[in-house]
């Protein structure tokens, strides 16, 4: 007890001194705390970006993206003449609109089902995959843009017959948002939604999980061929529930369950069942993403390799992936927190520390007098060097905590302004579909639309802890120095130093 | 002028020197430049003795009363004091024998400014002695040297008198055997410096403690068992 109230009133006796120690080291400590919070809240707030996108439990995702190489013969370069016709097909090579036999006047409803950034391929994949060694799971999923149209025929078109209005729908199918060009926009009804098959026998690496399940349940196979699952965004939009009826080409499907609308990456609006949606789309036996489960965390580089070298054209994705390819403010804060707020931190513990040490000297270097006679009283070095080491560790401390305090505050006030940021996951082949849609039907998994995410940086009492072991270590270094520098000190310095 | 003992002789009989000085030169400095402030002392100090060094300025008697403290180590020679050879003891031991066997007054009574009287003389006791014993203690010392109402005063607070009599508890804190002192009249009245000189003539009267004062002073010097007188770095007894 002696020695602690020794050092505190000698912390008293030089207060600004001690103030100044102390400043520096909560100015120091605050910006550890401040930038480690905002650092883990961006860390948070991309995982919560991400964890749609990987999924629970889904270690990677295997599809084939169309690829606009020069190499290797474009496209369907690498493909058997058979997978070209097939995916030529499916992509709409003489596909169109009927409207041929629609008469002025007449209601009509059609839907038309594309891929575009993602080729198919067939399902015996999908089994090939789930036998690789190191593969837990293995399960595809459809996704397909729906284009829904429905409507009356304009009373008034020129030419109804002849193809002459599926051609001209045709070209401003691509271009233009469709109604402007029509003769009244009421008549018309044009919308577009992504549905996903997905394959209810392994719900655990679906798309959708049930963990995603808001409302009602997932897809059963006891609901049938004909259930969905929504999106809440979709739901919401056009006012369903669960329980509601959605027309999906011409057939009511059954609202089973609504879905948090992922972040960032492979949302779709409706889910049904694979088969019912490959039979309706004409796409039996295809799919165009494959969800694989590896058997462990440290088999994903392995079964990545294995999958890439046996199907040809596969692009596999996994979360670390993911991860590299968030984009947008949340990523540009990320980097300014890992780099200049690091910085920051270690410019800031340096300066804190190297004003402790100057000020720790230049103390010790005043009190030559005080400290001599402490040794000629039979004080021993090892008992000077602890003195002074807690006379700066008790600053430091007291610094600390103010520095804690200063940056939960900080913390508080950036919680506070309820920060937004907005995160993209942009896709490796952004290109545009070969096709001729143009930018107009985007595939799964290219959100070009920016997922924007409330930041919050924790602050909790393990930061406040963290804080203050850091002052005291930056303290211990400073009082070290110190106090081997009064150890110095000779004895015979109490006889012979002027104060 | 005695004559040093020589190693084994005071072995047999080691309680009753205080101190044994053979040859004992102190060289500050090197080449050119350097002082040779003490230069061949041999010295007996028997225990009990009240001793006054007396000399003009600058003759050594800091320089001799440093290495009798244990503060500061001979360039050759030996000092034994109390049978330890101090040239043969580590940094530690030398620490241990200046708290537990050596006592301090200084001319400018080196007290710790931001400690009250109790403080400073807990500082002396803190190494050996904690809690209650140690606060007892400071208390009992203080009351010796009649300053018991002056406690809780900071030095600032204190005369002259009262702080070189709180050295004075603070040098006896672990009841040494020998007190060693600066001009420890120097700062003071001749009123007050005669209360010092009291206070260490009963320590070795009454106490039968071995004191060692370097003095200007005639007062002191003439109440002295012994006087040793230093001139240019020898003693001329
Ligand atoms: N640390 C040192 N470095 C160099 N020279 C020193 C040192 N200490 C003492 N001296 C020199 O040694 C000599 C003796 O000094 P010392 O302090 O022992 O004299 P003193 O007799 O105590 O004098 P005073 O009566 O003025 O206090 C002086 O010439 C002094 O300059
Ligand atoms: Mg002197």
């Amino acid at each position: 007890m002696f020695y602690v109230s020794y050092a505190l009133s000698e912390l008293r006796r030089r207060g600004g001194r001690t103030f100044l120690t102390a400043l520096g080291l909560a100015v120091g400590v605050m910006l550890v705390v401040m930038v480690s919070g905002l650092s883990t809240g961006l860390d948070r707030a991309q995982a919560t970006v991400l964890k749609p996108l990987t999924g629970v439990g889904t270690d990677m995702t295997v599809t084939r993206p169309i690829r606009l190489s020069t190499s290797g013969g474009g496209v369907f370069g690498r493909l058997s003449p058979q997978e070209r016709n097939a995916l030529r097909q499916e992509n709409g090579g003489g596909r169109r609109f009927d409207f041929r036999n629609l008469k002025p006047g007449k209601h009509f409803s059609i839907d038309r089902f594309v891929a575009t950034s993602q080729l198919s391929f067939p399902g015996s994949e999908v089994t090939a995959v789930g036998k690789l060694s190191d593969v837990a799971l293995a399960a595809g999923s459809l996704t397909l843009t729906d284009t829904h149209v429905s409507g009356t025929v304009p009373k008034n078109l020129p030419q109804p017959g002849s193809g002459g209005f599926g051609g001209r729908f045709g070209r401003r199918f691509g271009g233009a948002p469709p109604g402007g060009g029509f003769n009244g926009p009421r008549s018309i009804n044009f919308t577009t939604r992504t549905v996903t098959g997905i394959d209810i026998a392994h719900p655990d690496v679906a798309p959708i999980t049930a963990a995603q399940i808001t409302r009602g349940h997932g897809l059963r196979s006891s609901d049938g061929a004909y259930a969905a699952v929504l999106s809440t965004n979709y739901a919401s939009l056009n006012g369903l529930a669960t329980g509601s009826k959605i027309t999906v080409d011409g057939k009511a499907f059954h609202v089973v369950g609504l879905a948090s609308s992922p972040l960032g990456g492979t949302a779709s609006d409706i889910y049904v069942p694979l088969s019912t949606l490959q039979s309706l789309a004409g796409y039996r036996g295809r799919v165009n993403a494959l969800q694989v489960r590896a058997t462990s965390g440290s088999s994903v580089s392995s079964v990545r390799h294995e999958i890439t070298s046996s199907f040809k054209g596969a692009q596999v994705t996994t979360a670390a992936d993911l991860a590299k390819r968030v984009g947008g403010s949340l990523s540009t804060a990320k980097k300014i927190a890992n780099t200049l707020g690091r910085a920051l931190e270690i410019v800031g513990l340096l300066a804190a520390v190297l004003i402790a040490v100057l000020l720790t000297l230049s103390s010790v270097a005043k009190r030559t007098r005080e400290i001599g006679t402490l040794r000629a009283i039979g004080w021993s070095r090892a008992l000077v060097v602890r003195q002074v080491s807690l006379e700066v560790l008790v600053q430091s401390v007291l610094g600390g905590i103010a520095g804690a305090l200063l940056g939960l505050a900080g913390i508080a006030v950036f919680n506070a302004t309820g920060m937004r940021l907005q995160a993209t996951i942009s896709n490796p082949s952004t290109a545009t579909s070969p096709f001729g849609f143009g930018r107009f039907f985007q595939g799964p998994g290219t959100s070009t639309v920016p997922t924007t995410v409330h930041v919050t940086a924790p602050a909790d009492l393990s930061i406040l802890l963290l804080a203050v072991l850091l002052a005291a270590l930056c303290g211990l270094i400073a009082g070290a120095i110190g106090g081997l520098r009064a150890a110095q000190l000779r004895p015979a310095s109490a006889l012979r130093s002027v104060e | 002028m005695q004559t040093a003992n020589t190693d084994t002789a005071h072995e047999s009989v080691p309680e009753t020197a205080s101190y044994d000085l053979h040859d004992v030169t102190r060289r500050f400095g090197s080449g050119s430049s350097s002082v040779e402030a003490l230069r061949g002392v041999t010295l007996h100090i028997a225990d009990g003795e009240f001793v006054a060094i007396v000399g003009p300025s600058g003759s050594g008697k800091t320089t001799l009363l440093q290495l009798l403290g244990a503060m500061d180590r001979p360039t050759s020679g030996s000092i034994v004091c109390r049978g330890r050879d101090l040239s043969a003891m580590s940094d530690g031991n030398l620490s241990s024998l200046r708290l537990t066997t050596l006592g301090f007054v200084f001319q400018q009574f080196n007290l710790v400014p931001t400690l009250t009287a109790q403080g400073n003389v807990e500082a002396a006791l803190a190494p050996a002695h904690r809690g209650r014993v140690r606060a007892e203690s400071a208390a009992r010392l203080l009351a010796m040297v009649g300053l018991l109402n002056r406690r809780s005063h900071l030095p600032s607070q204190l005369s002259g008198g009262e702080q070189q009599r709180v050295a004075i508890a603070r040098a006896l804190a672990n009841d040494p055997a020998i007190i060693l002192a600066d001009e420890p009249t120097g700062n003071l009245d001749s009123t007050t410096g005669q209360e010092i000189l009291d206070e260490l003539r009963t320590l070795s009267e009454q106490r039968g403690k071995t004191v060692i004062v370097v003095t200007h002073d005639p007062a002191i010097a003439s109440s002295a068992h012994r006087v040793i007188r230093i001139r240019d770095g020898a003693v001329e007894e």
